[in-house]
């Protein structure tokens, strides 16, 4: 196999996803170049994604077997770069925040947050809906639950920005360090001074040993679930209104029977998901798959994007179909990995949709659909911006 | 005898065992897990990599 993609290239443009349906339907598995300029296996092909993000001789603690994989050296990011038993005996400590019934009872919140950013936007006719809405909405449920004072956010979007959509290696791993000096300060005021929020009760919190997180562990926890807790879901709330623009009949059906905006957020994840591509693992010892051997040691990643438009997989994979709902897409994942936030997210893009589109009759895009500009990412799938016209 | 005990404080439905072992594990309409009162020879390879699919490993075998 002597191709090698660059993907943070092909991001930019609209047509990524039917450029990865193509490559997947040649290759399950290809050589990709990282931020970093490193090499890696990644698999593209649906079946082989199943496979691999199951099969426990791929680790995502490259810390312990691969440095050089690492997201930011010698800082493990809690749950993402673990494998179990200690990624299970974390996640325990936080899915009760993220299950079913914990996500039902913040839906009151998420509407009234809605709401109110829904109403700034006014008369106004035009706005940047990330800027207004698709951004802050999710970043304020995510503040809320773990606890995040609604003064020190300013930051908050640069740094996920550099850290989701890396211009550069260095612009990455500068703003992983201001984020996480951040949250060993966050963590060291909730110490002194708890409060009802869910890092306050991560700092409480006590294995079965007895013992407690350390404040290192404690930061690196705040600082994914501030990003992973957000960031996503920005992205997935605009790549979903863009899409359902570019399709006016998937979106007529969906204004004449608001029932199906279930169908619409698992299309618009199938469709165009914005986590697209995992964290890294690496081969523990020789893997056969794909028709390829994954060396020990080598870096392993997975392009959920590609796997969702594999033409093994899926009828007509490129065409936008609430028709589909049955579909199961790999959008959060798949295995031990699978999303911890994805009651959250679907909660957040179904109340999202539902209120925007009874609020305004009329939406549009407001600026020529070859304007629209995708972010230069190979990590997360998303717009720079989404400028719409709106009218009640 | 394979005895397959669901941690049932832990367990919320996420469904991953079934995706590996639909045999034995499924999700009723509530997403709560049902498992197969019992396990149908030659699935214990599936089983145990259900059990390894658990997010939460709310999962335990006994008796493999």
């Amino acid at each position: 196999m002597t191709e090698v993609v660059d993907l943070a290239e092909l991001a930019s443009t609209a047509g990524l996803e039917q450029e990865l349906g193509r490559l997947a339907k040649r290759h399950g598995i290809i050589r990709t170049r990282q931020l970093n300029g490193q090499e890696t296996w990644t698999v593209l092909g649906a079946a082989l994604t199943r496979e691999l993000l199951s099969d426990p001789r791929l680790s995502n603690d490259v810390h312990t077997h691969a440095p050089h994989g690492a997201l930011v050296p010698g800082m493990a990011v809690m749950l993402l770069e673990q494998d179990d038993p200690d990624h299970a005996r974390h996640r325990r400590l936080v899915s009760a925040a993220f299950a079913s019934r914990a996500v039902r009872q913040l839906e009151p919140r998420i509407a009234e947050i809605t709401d109110q950013l829904l109403d700034k936007l006014g008369d106004r006719g035009t706005a940047d809906f990330i800027e207004e809405f698709t951004y802050p909405m999710p970043l304020e449920v995510i503040c809320e639950l773990l606890g995040v004072p609604a003064e020190d956010r300013d930051p908050f979007r640069q740094w996920a920005m550099d850290i989701s959509a890396a211009p550069s290696l260095e612009a990455m791993q500068s703003a992983a360090a201001e984020l996480f000096g951040y949250c060993i300060g966050l963590i060291g005021a909730k110490r002194e001074r708890p409060t009802e929020d869910l890092l306050s009760e991560l700092i409480a919190a006590r294995f079965e040993d007895g013992s407690a997180l350390s404040d290192e562990e404690l930061s690196s926890f705040a600082a994914v679930l501030l990003i992973a807790g957000h960031d996503t879901v920005t992205n997935l709330l605009a790549n979903a209104l863009h899409d359902l623009l570019a399709h006016p009949e998937q979106l007529a059906a969906l204004r004449a029977d608001p029932s199906l905006v279930g169908a619409a957020v698992e299309e618009a994840l199938r469709f165009r998901g914005s986590a697209m591509t995992t964290v890294n693992r690496v081969a523990l010892e020789d893997v056969e798959a794909g028709g390829v051997v994954i060396r020990k040691g080598e870096l392993v990643r997975f392009l959920l994007n590609a796997a969702n438009r594999d033409p093994e997989v899926r009828e007509d994979p490129h065409a936008f179909d609430l028709g589909r709902a049955t579909a199961q897409h790999l959008s959060f994942g798949v295995g031990p990995h699978f999303c911890l936030g994805q009651r959250l997210a679907r909660q957040e893009a179904t109340i999202a949709l539902t209120e925007i589109l009874r609020r305004f009759g009329t939406l549009e895009l407001a600026v020529p659909a070859e304007e629209v500009r995708w972010l230069p990412s190979d990590a997360i799938r998303g717009l720079v911006e989404l400028p719409l016209r709106y009218e009640r | 005898m394979v005895e397959i005990r669901v941690d049932r404080d832990v367990c919320d439905g996420l469904g991953q065992c079934a995706l590996v072992a639909p045999e034995v594990f499924a999700l009723d309409d509530d997403e709560r897990l049902v498992v197969a009162p019992e396990v149908p020879d030659g699935l214990a390879g599936k089983v145990a990599a259900a059990v390894r699919a658990c997010p939460v490993r709310a999962l335990v075998v006994e008796g493999a």
